[in-house]
């Protein structure tokens, strides 16, 4: 039977052209690979439909001789058939198939061997007489397929029975081979184990049977090891790709050892756990370590997990160190976190035996061993864990956060780029779980920010910055504050590992961010002292920000210390206040951006005037004209200035006589200075209102003052200067809205009167024959400009008429042309 | 055709943004044009309008540094309309001082701001329009600025004018309209 088998073989391999009896080596290496695996495939297939239909026709001897109850026969032909299996050249696929194919006439074998113990042999008798097979191979799957029925007779104490067919088995060395052989071996002794939980064999324990089981796991788990050593470097990666298909025949003794129902908590952690590590840990193969690891994750209860985790989790320190121990441990956590999720008992549990920190401990040990993105990996699934229970969970949240950064930092180097976005998710979690004010709270926070390099740093810190506005949170504890600056600090300071390549763009993005968050940094119980001292810590932290960054950060400062000063009911802290404006505004003017400080000084004297704080007022006043005088060259610049000037000087009421008559006075003299004409008139017919109260009042007294006609005459005569300029250097008619517009001025102040204390009817009509006169020239014109003027004149024609109707009496003698 | 009227934002100098209730309310692709009376303060508030209605028309504000014009006139339906921030015009928020301006502008409807005070008047046939402080800004003069604005639906002669002031955290709506006389 064999010989046969083995000439059948011989013959095969010649026609190929291939040596006895391992690997195919391809006849040339010029064939492309995947026409090399075509050939490959198809001889594969070839080899198996021969095996196949060899052991078809086995099996048909055997049935026969079985029919004929010949047991000689039945030797014969079913090691005939069984010799099939002892093929090298079939790939572990399309071995398994050629094995499923003998293992369903092995069934029919095994009853065969059943009814022969009914005829008169023993089981043992049985047994001793397979052993005369000549090929190993076949001659334990026999011994194994007659153990069946041996273990079923009592004959012997069932553990010795499981002990030597386990130790028989290390004849077959062959990985893939042994592999089939132990697996046949694992399938055939399920019933035993049945039997010794029934208690059926007095002699045999739970321990034998645990015995049996862990060291078929160990023998199968050496073969499927040792398959990567086998053939040819190049291919290894397809081996192991082999090996990968193989995997389950190994883990189906960890399912059995777990669904033994005898094999409690204890027995798991004495015995059953230990020797399963000890295994995976001797065998240094990346691909076992990594699936069994796994396997005892999914397999066993997690309440054993929970009682085990120290030695789970040391383990993994002795791994080899490509195997991805952050998958494992992930694999662990999530377990453990549906294992909490599912009932409240449970919870209890974990927390009973301390799981938390019997978790931590370990990890921050094995750390020192494993690469930084398994450590990130790891933290970042503990802090999903842990934010994830129920149970009070910030001080454990900063613990982890605090050894996470140990942990990184302790492995020392630069952070990879993948291990900072792992980085940057574990520092958003907490961001999107916790109010800012708790996030505050966790110390360790900024330690694992300084892990990351300054780009990201500042992405986080722009997250935590959103954040706030986002939700609108308000803080109102100064210690708050100055956590919350240390957290965004880099966004503070200017970088100092790339001084010169700050972006201004950027940067004034980024600031207006801050400049908004200080809007969102006061006392919520309008304390105003909290609220002072909160803006005095952040104008220190921006002013180490240099001016690039002040500037877009201290008006803020400076405004909301004005809402204050104007909330504000004791005098003596106003005026504290304002004078820190002042520092504030002179580090905006050094910047250097003396038109904001201009802007800033004029806002102060409005909340100084509001507050009757004329010392402070005058002071803020005269430094808005210095910087006015100083600083602000440009013609354009000086105009708008002066208008805002004008503006504000007329909004303030609370001036002494001659405090105000000074500043009034500057305030015309600087608008007489502006260069251009037209802008001079503007600027002197605008301070026309000025002159309108007397020092000191609040509203405009009824007795117009006679400076306001002084003013409009000087606009007028301005005007007339200017037009006189137009004619003899470009020969047009000048600026004739000046006209209209000191026209209309004359109107307002006419209209304000009870009667003509100041200003007379006369003086309008002068005024208006004198507009009629410019303007006539004006309305054959195609000029925008002149069609613009002209409007404005008709424009006013119609409002002193319908000023003429309202009261007749008082605009009784102005008459009106067109 | 829907115009939105608002501006004093003063983000981020004295305000962090616009109030959550008037967010929702402005709602892009409803609004066909915005005037803004200024002061917005930066780049990103002006992209946030420019995702409201692609046609906006700002005038410079005295704290803006944006290139804007210090006055604009744009023409919806029959009504010349005019923009201006108004800290130029002196007094402060007169009466009388902006129907100077209009005249010179020769606009029917003046819309200015500065004061952070909603205001809406008619003076001669003409409407003037101070839509306040969409965020309610610190104002150093004006007390109790709460935030507003202003939506126009504008037909041919007819404008319908929609204030919306957020008191006590509630958005007060109210309704007025204008007629251009001919």
């Amino acid at each position: 039977g064999e010989k046969k088998g083995r000439e059948r073989e011989r013959r095969r391999f010649a026609g190929v052209g291939l040596s006895l009896p391992f690997a195919r080596q391809p006849a040339t290496m010029s064939v492309p690979e995947s026409t090399m695996e075509q050939v490959l495939r198809s001889e594969q297939e070839k080899w198996l439909a021969d095996a196949k239909a060899a052991v078809k026709q086995q099996a048909f001897y055997m049935k026969r001789a079985i029919d004929e109850d010949s047991l000689r026969d039945v030797f014969k032909y079913s090691s005939a058939m069984l010799g099939e299996l002892r093929t090298s050249l079939l790939s572990p696929q399309k071995y398994y198939e050629l094995y499923m194919r003998a293992f369903d006439e092995l069934r029919g074998l095994e009853m065969f061997f059943e009814e022969q113990r009914g005829k008169g042999h023993t089981a043992s008798e049985l047994y001793e007489l397979v052993q005369h097979a000549g090929n190993v191979l076949p001659r334990l799957y026999l011994l194994v397929t007659v153990g069946a029925v041996f273990i079923r007779s009592h004959e012997s104490p069932i553990k010795s029975l499981l002990k030597d067919l386990v130790e028989m088995c290390s004849g077959i060395q062959h990985p893939v081979r042994g592999l089939f052989l132990r697996s046949y071996l694992t399938q055939v002794s399920k019933e035993a184990l049945q039997l010794i939980e029934n208690k059926v064999d007095t002699e045999t324990s739970t321990e034998d049977a645990v015995e049996f089981v862990l060291q078929n796991f160990t023998e199968m788990n050496k073969l499927w090891v040792r398959m990567k050593h086998q053939g040819p470097v190049r291919e290894r990666s397809k081996r192991e790709k082999e090996r990968k298909e193989l995997r389950d025949l190994v883990g189906k003794n960890l399912v059995i050892l777990s669904s033994m129902e005898d094999v409690d908590e204890a027995m798991y952690g004495k015995i059953v756990l230990p020797r399963i590590i000890e295994q995976i840990v001797n065998c240094k193969d990346e691909l076992a370590q990594a699936y069994l690891m796994d396997c005892i994750i999914q397999v066993f209860p997690d309440e054993f997990h929970i009682k085990n985790l120290e030695t789970f989790l040391d383990s993994c320190g002795n791994l080899q160190p490509n195997t991805d121990v952050s998958s494992i441990l992930c694999g662990l956590i999530n377990r453990l976190s549906r294992f909490m999720e599912a009932s409240q008992a449970h919870a209890e549990l974990f927390e009973s035996v301390g799981a938390f920190n019997k978790i931590l401990e370990p990890v921050s040990r094995i750390s020192s061993s494993l690469d930084q993105q398994s450590v990130a990996n790891i933290y970042s699934a503990i802090l999903d864990f842990t934010v994830g229970q129920k149970s009070d969970t910030l001080d454990r949240v900063d613990l982890v956060l605090g050894q996470c950064a140990a942990a990184l930092g302790g492995l020392g180097g630069s952070l990879s780029g993948q291990a900072s976005r792992t980085l940057k998710g574990i520092l958003t979690k907490p961001l999107d779980i916790y109010s800012i004010t708790e996030l505050l709270e966790l110390s360790s926070y900024p330690s694992v920010m300084h892990l990351l390099d300054n780009t990201m740093q500042k992405q986080v810190a722009v997250d935590i910055v959103e954040k706030i506005l986002q939700k609108g949170t308000v803080i109102s504890d100064v210690k708050k504050v100055e956590s919350l600056f240390d957290f965004i600090s880099l966004l503070l300071k200017a970088d100092e590992e790339d001084p010169v390549e700050e972006d201004e763009d950027d940067i004034e993005e980024e600031q207006n961010l801050i400049a908004r968050l200080v809007h969102q940094m006061r006392s919520e119980t309008n304390d105003i002292d909290n609220s002072f001292s909160i803006l005095q810590l952040a104008k220190e932290r921006f002013e180490k920000g240099g001016p690039l960054r002040l500037k877009h950060t201290m008006p803020t400062v400076a405004f909301d210390v004005l809402q204050l000063v104007k909330q504000c009911e004791d005098a003596e802290k106003s005026v504290k206040m304002l004078q820190y404006l002042h520092t504030i505004i002179d580090l905006i003017s050094e910047v250097p951006q003396p038109e904001k400080a201009f802007k800033l000084y004029l806002e102060c004297t409005l909340v100084a005037d509001l507050k009757k704080l004329e010392d402070n007022a005058y002071d803020f006043m005269t430094a808005a004209f210095d910087i006015y005088e100083n600083s602000i060259p440009d013609t354009k610049a000086q105009t708008e200035a002066l208008a805002m000037l004008i503006g504000t000087l007329n909004d303030c009421a609370n001036f002494g006589e001659d405090n105000w008559d000074t500043l009034i006075t500057t305030a015309t003299k600087w608008s007489i200075k502006l260069l251009k004409k037209s802008d001079q008139c503007k600027a002197v017919y605008s301070c026309s209102h000025l002159f309108f109260r007397k020092g000191g009042e609040a509203e405009a007294s009824n007795e117009t003052s006679d400076k306001v006609l002084v003013c409009l005459k000087r606009a007028l005569t301005i005007a007339k200067q200017a037009q006189g300029m137009a004619k003899s250097s470009r020969g047009d008619v000048g600026p004739v809205e000046l006209f209209i517009a000191i026209l209309n001025k004359y109107v307002y102040f006419f209209d304000q009167q009870t009667s003509e204390e100041v200003i007379k009817a006369e003086d309008i009509q002068n005024l208006l024959d004198l507009v009629s006169n410019e303007t006539s020239s004006l309305t054959a014109s195609d000029d925008k400009t002149h069609n613009e003027t002209v409007k404005f004149y008709h424009n006013t024609l119609r409002y002193i008429m319908h000023l003429k109707e309202k009261s007749p009496e008082k605009y009784a003698s102005l008459s009106l042309k067109n | 055709m829907l115009v939105l009227v608002l501006g004093d934002l003063h983000i981020p100098y004295r305000a962090h943004e616009l109030p959550e209730k008037f967010k929702k309310l402005l709602v892009p692709g409803k609004i066909q044009k915005i005037l803004c009376t200024g002061n917005l303060c930066s780049k990103e508030t002006f992209d946030y309008l420019k995702t409201l209605a692609s046609d906006v028309h700002v005038a410079k504000g005295d704290f803006d540094t944006s290139n804007y014009p210090e006055s604009k006139v744009v023409e919806i339906g029959n009504f010349k309309i005019g923009i201006i921030h108004g800290h130029q015009v002196v007094p402060w928020g007169d009466h009388e001082s902006l129907g100077m301006l209009q005249r010179e502008m020769d606009v029917d409807i003046l819309i200015s701001g500065h004061t952070h005070k909603y205001e809406t008047f008619e003076a001669g046939d003409k409407f003037f329009i101070n839509p306040g402080s969409a965020t309610g800004a610190y104002s150093g003069f004006t007390s109790d600025v709460c935030p507003s604005f202003v939506l126009m639906d504008v037909q041919g002669n007819h404008a319908i004018v929609y204030t919306y002031q957020l008191r006590n955290g509630e958005v007060k709506v109210e309704k007025l309209e204008h007629k251009k006389k001919d």
